[in-house]
């Protein structure tokens, strides 16, 4: 698209004239309410993520109690949402480890202070395992809380003894009131008074679905309205009982289709030679059992960081021409962005890149060479989209050129075969096959035809020709459709004047033409949309559309560059077959009238187009009277 | 039967038949539509993927499915009505036969061939489409989703041909029906289109005041083409803002990102009118990022928002720029009536701007010459040559 007309000129910094003082020093001020405005309303992309950082919150307080030593026994973390319709407001209970006055003061009153992240700071040395538990870090996603709602209202006790319950109320401006409240239980209770346009929120399938999407990994059970059940897995498939089982049933539940085949993924070591390099990941990739068009690509991951989902259709973090392949990782050591929707593409990234390639690579190389049907079946459910990638992408190229199978007029083959059959070139068509006489023409010189309809096959044949030899020779590319005279070429019509006047006395056009196979003495040939004008005209005549979309299609057929001449059909002689040249230089009797007649049909009813039933019983009655006098002539 | 019921059924029977290859055909149904926000081009591909897949399986009903869904990314996502009228044709064509009698799609499709030409040049079709109109409105019952369509389509083709007054009742009458029906999808375009219904009320409703009738205590306020009451300029706008701030409301819920341009770009429009630069700004610049950032060419609405926007302020020169740039984003979609639109915009600004030559009007006539009804556009046009004709006349004096 054009560049947006709409920006005003800029006026850069260095533009502005320079003083010869020297400069004085000045700090940064803060305008609070424009600080909060961005963080709450323009950090993230839209208002359910504004749920997760609420999980999370509630998700890490109960890490933090957990990881206390204080918990009684058994502790079990909880988080229950309640949602009020009526009084529009959304309540998130957990039974964390709760706030005192001087945290709620120090993190939830402080922007850019994490309980969080100082917490996974001071426990990454002596406790990493501990701190991979814990999600926060930024010390803001509580005033995403203002995404949702216009107040908000915080109820907790912290598990600090003799903690008084506390209340803390905030408008999204820049002040607060905090004051002492009733609350027995340890943990925190946050209620939303949900913005009119935030309201779809409070409808709760579409509520349990979004907290679903964001925390069906989380190991924290969340309950809707105090349900018994809780709403998420509370781990992700691969750590189930069943992995493959259920890896597949997620696959199905989630992304609507059976796979053709579960490369699972695990921690991944890279040997740097003076020292190992471990990513931990987890996680799945799988193949869909088909792509629908060269130009439908997946190649996308969903992104999990400590069972927390970020983000759906990752493209980056698979190879570009994996385009076949789809998936859902985890993997701690990814960083997220701020708002936690997007992953920074920093050097860790770089590294589960190549962690994720190598075992997508390997367990692709090991289909190929132990299970070559399941190799073929992924290549012929993705030809179009691995055709594409291949015309792309060199090194994918490399991969599949001599394994991948084309659609030619003999079936799937691969291009080795292909050229096997044909005289060293590849021979193509980029309209849809379907046409006998297409197919009857190419075949007549001897090669089968590629149908090269599809976005990208074009383009891999093309890169096919310009890297690979055939019998220690160039590859040819050879284009057949809108290049008539490779099939029909034009020949001398002298010899057969009485023949072209016999038909045009019967309203036939006809030209002569040598063709191959030289056994077929004639082809009906029509203009493009030929057989859509006919059928119109059909309709139309037969009173067979309301009046009003007859107009509206007559409109389209009225507009259509099509000669009114050709219509009908154009009957090619080929003057390399017997029969015709039998009927040259010699004037039209009872006999050869019948044989051009029997030619005549059996082009139309061979051509298969333009012809209603009407058109084909009549045909076949013109040919069996033709058929009769030739027999009577005998 | 609706076509979502009679999808659904369908997809239940192959499931219990174990027909995988019809199974098959709703996985790329769904698959394309997954690509149909950011990549209309490989939706496209993927419909026409899914047809071919009917096709040979000699499905008739499932390939007419998939037409339709081609056809409605040709109209909503790729506004390329040239080439759906064309392809609305052969399947309105193919639809007639006998096998899709019962066929709930063929109600669908009857409705795709006449939004094609509504696209195109619905004066130059007017009668034919109305007709086609009536005809509909004895076809669709008025409990399935067909007739939101078509309450919809019956608006478009009032808006087209600048009856706001009809328009706006339509688009309420649909938005009462989405009411009934929970059909949160039609009553967020309803409430979007209404926004540039809202905008154009006040002309069919004579709210526009004569300048030579204005008091100097009159509290009056500038819109795009003359000054109305600040009483009516309140109304209209707040009525365009909570019509923007529902759909919003809407495209949110529903996900549908696409339409988040032209919601913001109204936004900012009101936010601008009213004086509100700072709120206005910001809702512009984020109109503005998804526009570029999404594959998709938003409805006219939204340029016209941002079009109206410059005229109010008399940014002429921008204004200008947007109509060249708006021509070359449409060329080639067959959208004949909003070329010569745009062409006649391009006189009015450059009118505005004391540029305006003898070839703008020829190349603004050659556009008006491929109407079938040129009458308004070649009216509106003369009102502008006129203005030149006196411009050029004070000029010389």
């Amino acid at each position: 698209m054009a560049s947006a007309s709409a920006n005003s000129g800029a006026i850069f910094m260095s533009e502005l004239p320079h003083s010869s003082e020297s400069p004085s020093r000045g700090e940064f001020a803060l305008h609070l309410p424009g600080l909060l405005k961005v963080l709450a309303e323009h950090l993230y992309s839209n208002r359910q993520v504004a749920l997760r950082e609420l999980i999370q919150n509630a998700g890490d307080s109960c890490v933090r109690r957990a990881l206390s030593g204080d918990a009684p026994q058994g502790y079990a973390p909880r988080l229950d949402i309640r949602l009020d319709r009526a009084a529009g407001t959304l309540e998130f209970s957990d039974n964390g480890s709760g706030l005192t006055e001087d945290e709620i003061r120090d993190y939830l009153a402080t922007i850019g202070r994490s309980q969080t992240r100082e917490l996974k700071e001071n426990l990454a040395i002596f406790s990493p395992d501990d701190a991979q538990k814990l999600v926060g870090q930024f010390g803001f996603g509580f005033l995403s809380a203002f995404l949702l709602a216009s107040h908000v209202e915080v109820v907790t006790r912290s598990m600090q003894p003799d903690s008084p319950a506390l209340l803390w109320r905030a408008q999204g401006d820049e002040s607060y009131e905090m004051s002492r409240a009733q609350r027995d239980e340890i943990g925190t209770t946050i209620t939303l008074r949900v913005k009119p346009e935030a309201a779809y929120l409070l409808e709760r399938e579409l509520l349990g679905e979004t907290l679903r999407r964001f925390a069906d990994f989380l190991p924290l059970p969340i309950t809707l309205d105090g349900a018994d059940e809780p709403l998420n897995a509370g781990r992700p498939p691969w750590e189930g009982d069943d992995p493959a089982h259920e890896i597949g049933d997620y696959i199905r539940a989630r992304f609507h289709a059976p796979p053709l085949v579960i490369i699972r993924l695990g921690p991944h070591q890279f040997d740097l030679g003076h020292d190992t390099l471990e990513i931990p990941l987890e996680g799945f990739l799988f193949v869909p059992p088909g792509s629908v068009a060269s130009v439908r690509e997946y190649g996308d991951l969903s992104v999990f960081i400590r069972g927390m989902f970020i983000r759906d259709d990752e493209k980056h973090l698979l190879p570009s021409w994996a385009r076949f392949v789809r998936g859902v990782i985890d993997c701690p050591d990814l960083q997220p962005t701020a708002s936690r929707e997007d992953i920074h593409q920093d050097e860790t990234f770089g590294w589960v890149k190549k962690a994720i390639e190598a075992q997508l690579v390997s367990a692709l190389h090991g289909i190929a060479d132990e299970e070559p049907q399941l190799w073929q079946a992924i290549v012929r459910g993705h030809a179009d989209v691995i055709t594409g990638w291949a015309a792309r992408d060199e090194e994918f190229f490399e991969r599949v050129a001599d394994i991948l199978s084309f659609r030619t007029t003999r079936g799937l083959l691969t291009l080795r075969d292909y050229l096997n059959l044909s005289d060293g070139a590849l021979y193509y068509v980029t309209r849809e096959l379907g046409s006998l006489q297409e197919q009857l023409l190419a075949e007549g010189h001897g090669f089968p035809v590629i149908d090269a309809s599809w976005f990208g096959v074009e383009g891999c044949l093309r890169r096919f020709a310009a890297t690979r030899l055939h019998d220690e020779k160039r590859v040819r590319l050879v284009q057949l459709d809108d290049n008539a005279p490779e099939l029909l070429r034009a020949a001398p019509s002298d010899s057969l004047q009485a023949v072209l006047r016999w038909y045009e006395a019967r309203g036939v056009r006809v030209k002569v033409a040598r063709f191959a196979p030289d056994s077929v003495p004639a082809l009906m040939v029509y203009p493009r949309d030929a057989q859509f004008i006919a059928d119109a005209r059909t309709a139309l005549s037969g009173d067979e559309l309301p009046a009003p979309f007859a107009g509206l299609i007559g409109e389209v057929v009225e507009s259509l560059p099509v000669e009114e001449d050709d219509l009908a059909g154009v009957l090619h002689l080929n003057l390399d077959n017997s029969l015709v040249q039998s009927l040259a230089d010699a004037p039209v009797d009872a006999r050869r009238g019948a044989v051009l007649e029997t030619l005549l049909q059996v082009g139309r009813l061979f051509a298969g187009r333009t012809l209603t039933v009407g058109d084909a019983a009549g045909a076949f009655e013109e040919l069996g009277a033709a058929l009769g006098r030739l027999m009577l002539e005998e | 039967m609706d076509i979502w019921n009679w999808l659904y059924e369908s997809i239940e029977t192959h499931r219990e038949k174990g027909d995988d290859s019809r199974l098959e055909l709703y996985w790329t149904f769904r698959e394309a539509m997954d690509f149909d926000e950011q990549n209309p081009q490989a939706a496209f591909a993927a419909l026409e993927e899914g047809r071919k897949r009917a096709a040979a399986l000699g499905d008739g009903w499932w390939t007419l499915f998939f037409e339709h869904w081609k056809l409605q990314n040709l109209l909503s996502k790729q506004r390329n009505y040239g080439a759906a009228r064309d392809l609305a044709a052969r399947v309105a064509l193919e639809a007639r036969k006998p096998q899709y009698a019962a066929l709930p799609q063929r109600v669908c499709l009857q409705e795709d061939l006449i939004s094609a030409f509504v696209g195109i040049d619905a004066r130059g079709h007017a009668t034919l489409i109305q007709e086609a109109l009536d005809y509909m409105e004895k076809e669709a019952a008025p409990d399935v989703e067909c007739f939101l369509c078509l309450l919809g389509l019956q608006s478009d083709f009032a808006e087209e041909r600048a009856l706001w007054n009809e328009a706006h009742a339509l688009r309420m009458r649909l938005l009462a029906r989405c009411e009934e029906s929970g059909n949160e999808h039609h009553a967020m375009q309803s409430h979007l289109e209404l926004c540039g219904v809202i905008l154009n009320l006040p002309y069919a409703a004579e709210e526009v005041l004569d300048p030579a009738n204005i008091g100097e205590s009159d509290e009056v306020v500038p819109v795009a083409e003359g000054w109305v009451s600040r009483e009516t300029f309140e109304k209209r706008m707040g009525e365009v803002e909570s019509h923007a701030i529902r759909a919003q409301e809407l495209a949110e819920k529903l996900d549908a990102g696409e339409y988040f341009s032209e919601i913001w770009m109204w936004r900012a429009h009101v936010g601008f009118m009213r004086g509100e630069t700072e709120a206005a700004q910001e809702f512009f610049k984020r109109a503005i990022d998804r526009f570029f950032a999404n594959g998709l060419l938003p409805a006219e609405n939204f340029f016209a928002a941002w079009r109206t926007t410059y005229w109010r302020y008399g940014n002429f020169d921008k204004a200008l720029q947007l109509v060249e740039d708006e021509e070359k984003w449409i060329e080639g979609t067959g959208q004949l009536a909003r070329e010569a639109r745009l062409a006649r915009f391009r006189c009015h600004f450059k009118l505005a701007l004391g540029t305006l030559e003898a070839a703008d009007f020829e190349a603004a006539r050659a556009k008006i010459a491929l109407l079938g009804d040129p009458s308004h556009e070649q009216n509106r046009l003369a009102e502008v040559e006129t203005a030149w004709k006196n411009q050029n006349s004070a000029s010389a004096g």
